[in-house]
């Protein structure tokens, strides 16, 4: 599993490309510790996509009926870093709120990156079966609800597989854990960053420190 | 020894019998009872001698929204296996976990699971169950909580197993080791692994557990592994069967199946072997959740979570500041500690809430076993229940009503015990005497089941200067303690160079004396580097540090250093350098820069005058752009250190500085993301104002109440999600009326300027710059 340091660097808001030697050895040395002590896990499961939804967890939305027009199924997924990962950011801050930060971002970007690999070589596997997968599409996202995290959750088996539940209040615990479905297609599927369904139809686009920069969060 | 054999899955037979994907299977078989009684009933003509009620998940927060309450599906269910039974099986109440994660790092308090699972257990008593089975548990917490609920509201023979991964770990990082000890000694009846992976994989689990505990082992795993896509278990029953027959021959009494088997499974486990003999377990030791700590060799006990003399700790306690706390904790750990010593007496405060927070705080940081240090029994009670792992009481003495009040108390919860040589009389003068309030103490001891290395005996230091003598008898004490009664010795060791100069080299020096006169278990602070090198020579010379390991470890780096700090730096140089050291980040040469110059400076000089000028620059360059957050947040942590050493300059003088604030900051409820706001937080702080941190996913109440107690002039909330605005909303009406003079600033990428009018805040800040800003505008 490796780190994209300068996904790192965006989390703390600001440039890798921008940064001074020191400060880039400090995310790196920190960066490699999030490595070593880590662990990401992954549970997924296919399902036949319905008119609702998915079997076993329904959609409501216009954003992800627009992502899945094409689909036959569905591939829901969550990835977690394990409550280690919240111990560990914890006593980083504790013992200096700087390195703290840089160790929450490092843990951040060390799970989007290991989901994006994850995501890469699925493609790949479909991809030798004829099959082609959409962009990855979590509930919070444009409107899809949140709630739906609970019927996926239970799909996936999330406490008993992977150790990981959801409180009243909807959030994901341990915090750094994502839950997320692809669509699986018979035709090649765009990507959506920029364009319709992408940051376009996204909740935090007027705020988004990304944006402002004229990137995107790639979440 | 005659196996005796479990059985095999419940949630995949009731799919098959025709239950959908999503269903609570307790309701299902509570409504489908004659396929729930076949199911059982296949498994016990398959052999299974105790069988597992379709109770898993028939806990008052799964069932919430079911339509049913606990007590209706564990009556009904317990009851249809009973009639499968027919007397033919035991019936377990099955116990799983609540699916809920447990305090501090989760939403679930101890309290919430205790009541939850004693529910369970009332009503599968009542329903007429043999034995309560927990199983599938990966946080020791919450299975701690089942097994005293379990104990607590049933005489019933409590099993307990727990799911690992192929680390020798649950996910929430409980060790198998640890499992085995905690479980042993808060008296369960039998314990061992479940689900997790294959026959094969668990195998190292197993061993793990043989090695720490004597009482039967349970052996209940996957029909080998899954394949990721299809869900299928890859074993079929002969295979299983065969893999499984090793567990026999390593002593495993129970055996079953869990995912992917059935009573094919079970049947073909009959043909298994007698159980062997086992070897006997390692009992001496201690544990937290994540470590086995071996009582063996020199144990240091760090003595750093105390208010006594601590003007700083007692703050903390008084205003509940966690964070303060769990910091001594870790830097203990990190210098080399083995065992924290816990104290919270402090007059004023609730001692017994607070020890429950202080122990569950610092093991949520920390790997150690804690030792609960009270006068009080209660909060003893308290700590020993909150506390995850084998701890130790600090402590019994000679006196017949401690020994009445603590030993039930170690027996009951499984700790060791701490000692001390002194009684109704007083502390005695001679070594004699001392010995035979300890061998009292021993045999009493033994009375309540304790064995003598459960016991870790205190022979008491007394100061050097006013009894010199005293030093000799005291290492007497100790000595003989070890040697004719082969408990532990545990020595709090500073108190010897009281009122004499250079007390570290004295105190080390007695500290050796006292390790190679036996003592095991020193308490003392680990931070103080003269303590720890003496301990880390004690090692290498008694040879306990093979080869000079760790000596080498520890020692190599000290020369290099030791020449940088020689050289002292003049005195302009000094205040040219902190500026440098400052905006470069460097804590540590911040700190010394400051400590020369306060030699010869007024602590007000050198924080106007040297200090938030070094800060000034700081800021401005930050604003200006040419220097970015990572650097700011570096600047920011060495330029605190340089604060903290002011500060510490300042209280020994008995000053008090006046700080801005303090500014209240939370991410609301139902949010994870803080990222954002810690930024925030440390910018301020960098600022140099007082910040109270509630961190993320903070009630409205909860923010309301803190900003009213606090006063805070200033509060700000963050939100990521458009979900999550709307308990912004809630939040700011709730501090409106509890706090009306609080300025409310909002920030997250989800709102803009017009967002936080409309849902009524006073301002909205874009970054954390922004943030800094309006705060200037309005604290000064
Ligand atoms: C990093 C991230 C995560 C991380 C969490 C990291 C953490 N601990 O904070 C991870 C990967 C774990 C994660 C998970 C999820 N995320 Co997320 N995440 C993000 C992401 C990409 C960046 C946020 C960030 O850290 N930015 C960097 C910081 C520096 O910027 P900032 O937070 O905006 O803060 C600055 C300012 O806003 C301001 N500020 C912030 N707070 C405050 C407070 C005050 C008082 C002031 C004055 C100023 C201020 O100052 C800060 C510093 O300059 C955003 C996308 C985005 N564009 O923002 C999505 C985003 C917030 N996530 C989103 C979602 C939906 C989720 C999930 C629910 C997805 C899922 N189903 O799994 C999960 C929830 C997980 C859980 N445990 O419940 C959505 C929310 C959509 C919505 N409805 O509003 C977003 C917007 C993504 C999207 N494109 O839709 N996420």
């Amino acid at each position: 599993m490796t780190l994209d340091l300068t996904a790192a660097a965006r989390f703390l808001g600001c440039e890798w490309k921008a940064l001074e030697e020191g400060e880039r050895t400090k995310i790196a040395r920190i960066g490699a510790e999030a490595e070593r002590t880590l662990r990401f896990r992954l549970v997924s499961r296919l399902v036949k996509k319905t008119s609702s939804g998915g079997e076993g967890a329904a959609l409501p939305g216009e954003d992800v009926k627009g992502l899945l027009k094409d689909a036959e199924e569905i591939l829901f997924f969550c990835g977690t870093l394990g409550e280690e990962s919240a111990r560990w950011i914890r006593r980083r801050f504790l013992m200096d709120p700087a390195e703290g930060l840089i160790a929450d971002a490092c843990a951040s970007a060390l799970l989007e990156g290991a989901l994006d690999e994850w995501e890469r070589e699925r493609t790949k596997a479909f991809r030798a079966r004829g099959r082609f997968l959409t962009d990855r599409f979590s509930p919070g996202y444009g409107d899809l609800p949140l709630g739906v995290q609970r019927e996926i959750c239970a799909l996936l088996e999330t406490d008993r597989r992977l150790g990981v539940t959801l409180t009243e209040s909807l959030m994901l615990l341990p915090e750094k854990t994502v839950t997320a479905l692809m669509g699986v297609c018979p035709v090649p599927q765009p990507h959506r960053a920029f364009g319709e369904g992408g940051c376009v139809r996204c909740a935090a686009k007027e705020g988004c420190l990304f944006r402002q920069r004229g990137g995107y969060c790639h979440g | 020894m005659d196996k005796i054999l479990l059985d095999g899955a419940m949630g995949t037979r009731l799919l098959q019998a025709g239950m959908e994907t999503g269903q609570l299977p307790e309701v299902w078989g509570m409504t489908h009872p004659e396929v729930l009684e076949r199911i059982h009933r296949e498994y016990v003509e398959a052999g299974a001698e105790i069988i597992l009620a379709d109770t898993f998940c028939a806990n008052p927060l799964k069932l919430k929204g079911s339509g049913w309450e606990a007590e209706e599906v564990i009556q009904s269910n317990v009851r249809t296996a009973g009639k499968a039974s027919g007397g033919r099986a035991r019936v377990a109440l099955d116990i799983g976990p609540l699916g809920k994660m447990m305090e501090p790092l989760g939403d679930m308090t101890f309290e919430e699971a205790y009541r939850a699972f004693a529910r369970m257990v009332r009503a599968g008593a009542a329903a007429g169950a043999d034995l309560v089975f927990i199983e599938t548990m990966s946080d020791l917490s919450e299975a701690r909580a089942a097994v005293l609920a379990a104990r607590e509201h049933s005489a019933l023979p409590v099993f307990v197993t727990m799911t690992f991964e192929k680390n020798g770990r649950t996910f929430s990082g409980t060790e198998a080791g640890a499992m085995a000890v905690t479980l042993d000694r808060l008296g369960v009846d039998a314990l061992g692994v479940n689900c997790s992976l294959g026959p094969a994989e668990v195998r190292p689990v197993v061993e793990r557990m043989l090695a720490l505990t004597d009482k039967p082992l349970i052996v209940k795993p996957n029909a080998g592994l899954p394949d990721p896509e299809t869900g299928r278990y890859n074993l079929d029953a002969a295979e299983f069967a065969r893999q499984m027959a090793v567990y026999p021959a390593l002593g495993v009494r129970y055996l079953g199946g869990c995912c992917g088997t059935g009573p094919e499974y079970i049947s073909a486990l009959r043909g298994l072997g007698q159980v062997a003999g086992r070897k006997a377990a390692a009992r001496d030791v201690l544990c937290s959740k994540s470590r086995v700590v071996p009582l063996s060799g020199v144990r240091i006990i760090g003595e750093r979570i105390n208010p006594t003399g601590k003007k700083r700790f007692q703050q903390a306690l008084r205003e509940g500041d966690l964070d303060h706390i769990m910091a001594r904790a870790v830097e203990q750990e990190e210098a080399g500690a083995d065992v924290l010593d816990i104290n919270v007496g402090l007059p004023g405060i609730d001692e017994k809430r607070t020890m429950e927070q202080v122990v569950r705080a610092v093991q949520s940081v920390t790997d150690l076993p804690v030792m609960i240090d009270s006068s009080s029994p209660e909060v003893i009670e308290a700590g020993l229940r909150a506390a995850c792992g084998r701890a130790v009481i600090n402590s019994v003495n000679g006196e017949e009503e401690k020994l009445r009040a603590i030993l039930p108390l170690a027996r009951r919860y499984g700790a060791a015990v701490v000692g001390l040589c002194l009684d109704e009389k007083g502390l005695p003068a001679g070594a004699e005497e001392r010995l035979q309030i300890a061998r009292r103490i021993v045999s009493r001891a033994a009375q309540e089941g304790l064995a003598p290395e459960d016991l870790l005996i205190d022979c008491l230091t007394m100061t050097a200067a006013s009894a010199q003598s005293q030093a000799m008898e005291t290492l007497r004490a100790v000595t003989r303690v070890r040697r004719e009664l082969g408990t532990h010795a545990c020595l709090g060791v500073s108190n010897i160079s009281f009122g004499l100069p250079c007390r570290e080299i004295l105190t080390a020096s007695f500290l050796t004396m006292a390790m190679y006169a036996g003592l095991d278990m020193p308490i003392v602070n680990p931070n103080r580097t003269e303590i720890l090198d003496a301990v880390a020579c004690f090692r290498a010379l008694k040879g306990e540090d093979r080869g000079f390991e760790s000596y080498t470890r520890r020692f190599a780096l000290r020369r290099g250093q030791e020449q940088a700090a020689a050289a002292a730096p003049a005195p302009e140089e000094r205040a040219e350098g902190l500026l440098g050291a400052v905006l470069r980040g460097m804590a540590g040469e911040t700190e010394r820069l400051t400590r020369a110059l306060l030699e010869d400076t007024d602590p007000m000089e050198v924080v106007e005058k040297h200090l938030i000028p070094a800060l000034d620059e700081v800021g401005d360059r930050y604003e200006k752009g040419t220097l970015f957050l990572p650097q700011l947040l570096s600047a920011s942590s060495a330029a605190q250190r340089g604060f903290a050493a002011v500060k510490a300059r300042m209280t020994e003088s008995g000053r008090n500085e006046t700080q801005k604030g303090p500014i209240l900051l939370a991410t609301v409820e139902g949010d994870i993301h803080d990222i954002g706001k810690n930024i925030v937080k440390v910018v301020l702080e960098n600022y140099g104002y007082t910040v109270v941190d509630l961190g993320k996913d903070v009630p409205a109440e909860r923010v309301a109440l803190e900003a009213a107690r606090l006063q805070a002039p200033m509060l700000g909330l963050s939100a990521l999600m458009t979900t999550t605005v709307p308990a912004m909303e809630k939040t700011i009406r709730l501090v409106r009326e509890k706090c009306p003079g609080c300025f409310i600033l909002v920030g997250g990428a989800v709102l803009t300027p017009e967002h936080a009018a409309r849902i009524g805040a006073d301002a909205y800040a874009g970054d954390a710059k922004a943030a800094a800003d309006a705060a200037r505008r309005v604290l000064g």
